[in-house]
């Protein structure tokens, strides 16, 4: 599995998926009651949904206000001369209005689910209208039709894979040239090098179909020359690449789950349905945040995912081109009886959501109590894949200490993890704190933490 | 790590430069005999496969580094807080608040806090303290509700010392702003202590902050007050000593107001008009009152400005613009309406009426404004009249407003540009009659043009009299729904949100 900050990577390899074929099919409950304004503005697709959504959390706006078990639905006047319905299936987080706004949800569905949350005495209604009932139903045939996909023609597959291998394999014998060439000039002059130079040897990687070699190629192109430790960063990239194709070299001769991570390092892509057929890791998943970027048309999403049973972690992607709704199942400090599929590698974290049973608020997360712990364990999975940069991490018993215009975390050794994090969140963790130890979720990369969440007083509090 | 800096300058130069070999032969022993097992066909293989090698050694080997608790510790030590955080249900509504910026019933929801011994939730600290940095009321608020915890997190900040220092502290140290907004405050909750921070340091200010301080501070409200304020009679500067005398001229007990009032008692003269006193008064302006002294102890035009008016005449214009109302009541043993008729209906008195008005708006004398009004409501009222009544309009009584607000001949006193700015001199809480009237009145004239933004900020603050029982009549101040006007909507809306979240705060303490 490789996982690193901004994956153009991942971006090749996800996202000729449609989202909303990407999540799973039903949650037969979801304790909505329970959420937070914070979790719900969580679902926004930007801050200014943010802020018209909150607008819309208004009673007054709202001549028809309704609410069952497995749904909300409500009419409000907008800017036409018809009140918009507004519906939203809470089973598995939905959402549907009748407004012509492109954003999903809009500000209408967020306004309802403020609302449903603030004054869920203003909802009168308790059967759903046809116009709802339809749609709830339309949902259930489509996530049944999806439970019941095409069968795989094998055949036409390995046609496919061993055509890729071949080409893959006039892709590596180029890039190995290309490193020693790199490698013999030596590193000081890469900073000389134009756009052209990356650009055209990405381009013959893509064409190789190896679209992950070329990510590394363009990542090493992106590197800021001009900033201290560059050298340690293109150094660390160009060798990573010679690992990938010395892996594909040695194939043969490799464990399966490091012939999964060189695949997943070459670009490799993975079928939905090959990932939907493993039986999956059923467990009490705590959604501890999320992280979101942008990239020109593209965005991005990881959440981030520990299982309470396997203690496992799991990292959900989600990829979103421009008009495309959003899946909003997972929701940040929350937590799913459910069960995920993961990538296969050494290190699995990669995972879909096959199937979500139940949606809960999250309960206290349990980790590492030391860093020595968690370095022990970093140290296993690097060894396992030379490509991982970020992984997630539980500290259970760390006191925010802020030294010197810098914020740490420190255990009860006295050692101490650098932290990352935007003004508001850093008080926000202090105050939380108070000098007192706390469990902090985050981000752990090249030794910097970036927070997630922070339990205190019986509460998540996403940072 | 120095293998990984020697790898470093060899990757820099490169392999026709630097061979891997001299490298390998840096590196501890027992890396050097497991690099000789790997086959090799080029210095650039050697040195990719000795990279290889020790980036998975170098990552895999990486430590978070000890940091010397004891130094950690002399700054960083918060005291647990005992934990009495108010309710979900008030803690949710602060988030609220915060989130909607609905900053304005802040105060309402600390003054409840504080009246229940809370402490703030601690993920709320960094936001209120972040507002309070430049609200020294609410600073001043939260200093009472933010706990241990708070004053911890305040001493880690450079921009949160505010929160550190005494009320005396920011007083003798804040920057002028902050001394301001700090004695505004006071005033409100302790006068006594804003005065004696006024005396302590009186003599040391400039004179544009004792012309501020003391435009703050207002009228007196007890004798030692208005002892203090006659010494202020004294002041170095001309500005302080005209805002004293204004000051004073508003109490009737003050010795400038009753030298004032006994030697201009004879401006205004008065003949009980028809038969046995029951018809009109007929009043008279005496020039030939001495009103020389005053001219010049209040610096007021000796000559006229205007040649409706003798020099005389225009004394005593200015003079009756500043003596109280009421004294002419007892001077003349006339009501207000008997006196002011006069005003309105004879031509050579009308060009007195301005002098009323200004009297009445100085004195904010609400049994004269309402005298006034009925006159403006009258069938006959006289474009002099309705000019001049703008002013008047903030001492009436809510309930002669309510009648203004919803007679037509609102429209020929208000226009929308000074509408709300009355609404917002008008403190007291309103009634569910006098909301409906004002609301009214808004609506006829705000709905078509929209509120403007720099009018926003006092149009919401109307929020905070109204009552709440005016939530169930907001559909009555909507357009109807064939007509957009989303402006107007759209404030309503927020307006009645106010409304709504203020009539929350005291019962969401009560969980």
């Amino acid at each position: 599995m490789v996982s690193r900050s901004l994956g153009n990577y991942e971006s090749c390899l996800e996202v000729r998926y449609n989202s909303t074929e990407w999540w799973p099919p039903i949650i037969p409950t979801s304790n909505f009651m329970h959420w937070t304004e914070e979790q719900i503005l969580e679902l926004a697709p930007d801050t200014a949904s943010v802020k018209a959504g909150k607008k819309q959390a208004n009673p007054s706006k709202w001549p028809r206000l309704g609410a069952s078990d497995t749904s909300l639905w409500g009419e409000v006047q907008g800017s036409g001369s018809a009140p918009y319905q507004v519906r939203i299936d809470l089973r598995q987080i939905g959402y549907k209005c009748s407004c012509p706004s492109r954003k999903f949800p809009c500000k209408h569905a967020i306004g309802l689910l403020l609302l449903r949350a603030r004054s869920a005495d203003t909802f009168t209604e308790t059967t759903p209208p046809d116009w709802v009932a339809d749609w709830l139903n339309q949902r259930e045939k489509r996530e049944e039709r999806k439970a019941n996909p095409k069968p795989v023609d094998k055949k036409a597959r390995q046609k496919r894979v061993a055509s890729r291998m071949k080409k893959i394999e006039g892709g590596v014998e180029e890039l190995q040239l290309w490193l020693k060439d790199l490698v013999r000039d030596g590193l000081a002059t890469l900073p000389t090098r134009d756009r052209a130079f990356w650009g055209n040897t990405a381009a013959r990687m893509v064409d190789a179909q190896a679209p992950g070699l070329a990510n590394f190629i363009r990542r090493m192109g992106d590197i800021n020359y001009h900033a201290a430790g560059w050298e340690y960063t293109a150094w660390e990239t160009l060798t990573q690449m010679y690992l990938v194709t010395e892996g594909f070299e040695h194939w043969d001769s490799l464990d399966a789950g490091v012939q999964e991570d060189v695949k997943t390092a070459l670009g490799w892509p993975y079928s939905k349905d090959e990932l939907n057929q493993q039986t999956g890791i059923e467990d009490t998943w705590q959604v501890l945040g999320k992280q979101e970027f942008q990239e020109e048309r593209l965005t991005t999403i990881r959440y981030w995912l520990k299982g309470k049973t396997t203690q496992r972690y799991a990292l959900i992607l989600q990829f979103i081109t421009p008009g495309q709704p959003r899946d909003t199942s997972l929701l940040p400090a929350t937590q799913l009886e459910a069960t995920l599929a993961f990538y296969p590698s050494n290190y699995p974290l990669r995972a879909i959501v096959k199937e979500i049973r139940q949606i809960q608020p999250m309960s206290q997360p349990e980790g590492y109590t030391t860093l020595s712990e968690f370095e022990a364990d970093y140290a296993q999975v690097v060894s396992f894949d030379i490509q991982t940069n970020q992984l997630p991490v539980v500290l259970s018993s760390v006191i925010p200490r802020w030294m010197s215009e810098k914020l740490l975390l420190m255990d009860s050794a006295g050692k101490a993890v650098k932290v990352q994090i935007a003004e508001e969140g850093r008080w926000k963790m202090l105050a939380l704190s108070s000098g007192q130890p706390i469990t902090v979720t985050g981000i752990i990369e090249n030794r910097v933490l970036h927070p997630l969440g922070v339990w205190a007083f019986s509460e998540y509090h996403l940072l | 790590m120095n293998s990984i800096d020697e790898i470093l300058k060899a990757a820099l130069l490169g392999t026709d430069k630097t061979p891997p070999q001299s490298v390998i032969a840096s590196l501890p022993q027992a890396v050097q005999q497991e690099l000789a097992q790997l086959a090799t066909e080029d210095d650039e293989t050697s040195f990719l496969q000795l990279s290889a090698f020790m980036l998975s050694y170098y990552r895999a080997g990486q430590e978070f580094p000890i940091v010397d608790i004891d130094t950690a510790n002399q700054k960083n030590t918060g005291e647990s807080e005992n934990e009495n955080f108010p309710p979900t249900t008030a803690n949710r509504l602060l988030g609220v608040l915060i989130s909607e910026n609905r900053y304005s019933l802040l105060p309402v929801w600390l003054t409840h806090c504080t009246e229940r011994s809370y402490k703030i939730a601690p993920q709320y600290l960094p936001q209120l303290l972040k507002l309070g940095e430049e609200d020294i009321a609410l600073q001043q608020q939260l200093t009472e509700v933010i706990g241990e915890r708070g004053h911890w997190l305040a001493s880690l900040n450079d921009d949160w010392q505010v929160f550190q220092q005494t009320t005396q502290e920011i007083w003798e140290t804040g920057a002028s702003r902050q001394r301001k907004q700090l004695f505004q405050y006071l005033l409100q909750h302790g006068r006594s202590k804003a005065t004696e921070l006024l005396q302590s340091t009186w003599k040391e200010e400039n004179a544009t902050d004792r012309f501020d301080f003391l435009s703050a501070w207002g009228n007196p409200q007890s004798a030692e007050e208005l002892a203090l304020l006659e010494t202020m009679l004294q002041d170095k500067s001309k500005k302080v000593t005209a805002l004293a005398q204004q000051l004073l001229l508003r109490q009737p007990e003050s010795t400038l107001t009753q030298q004032f009032h006994q030697q201009c008692s004879q401006l205004l003269t008065s003949k009980e008009g028809g038969m046995l006193g029951i018809g009109s008064a007929k009043i008279e302006v005496n020039t030939n009152v001495d009103l020389g002294v005053w001219i010049k102890e209040f610096g007021l035009e000796s000559e006229s400005l205007d040649k409706n008016f003798s020099d005389q005449e225009y004394q005593a214009f200015q003079v009756l613009s500043l003596i109280q109302p009421k004294v002419w009541e007892e001077q003349l043993s006339l009501s207000p309406e008997k006196i002011l008729k006069p005003f309105i209906t004879d031509k050579s008195l009308q060009k007195y009426l301005p002098a009323w008005a200004a009297t009445i708006a100085f004195h904010r004398n609400s049994s004269w404004a309402d005298a006034w009004l009925d006159f403006v409501l009258a069938s006959n009222a006289t474009k002099a009249l309705l000019e001049n009544t703008p002013s008047v309009l903030p001492g009436a009584s809510p309930e002669t407003l309510t009648r203004l607000f919803n007679h037509k001949r609102a429209d020929a006193i208000l226009s929308a540009n000074n509408i709300i700015p009355l609404l917002d001199e008008l403190h007291y809480p309103w009634s569910l009659e006098f909301s409906k009237a004002a609301l009214k009145l808004l609506y006829h004239n705000f709905a078509q043009r929209g509120v403007y933004h720099y009018e926003t900020e006092a149009f919401m603050r109307l929020a905070e009299r109204m009552p709440t029982e005016i939530l169930a009549q907001q559909e009555e101040f909507l357009p109807p729904k064939n007509e957009k006007r989303d402006t107007w909507r759209t404030m309503l809306r927020d307006l009645f949100r106010t409304i709504e979240l203020k009539t929350k705060i005291p019962s969401s303490f009560d969980e």
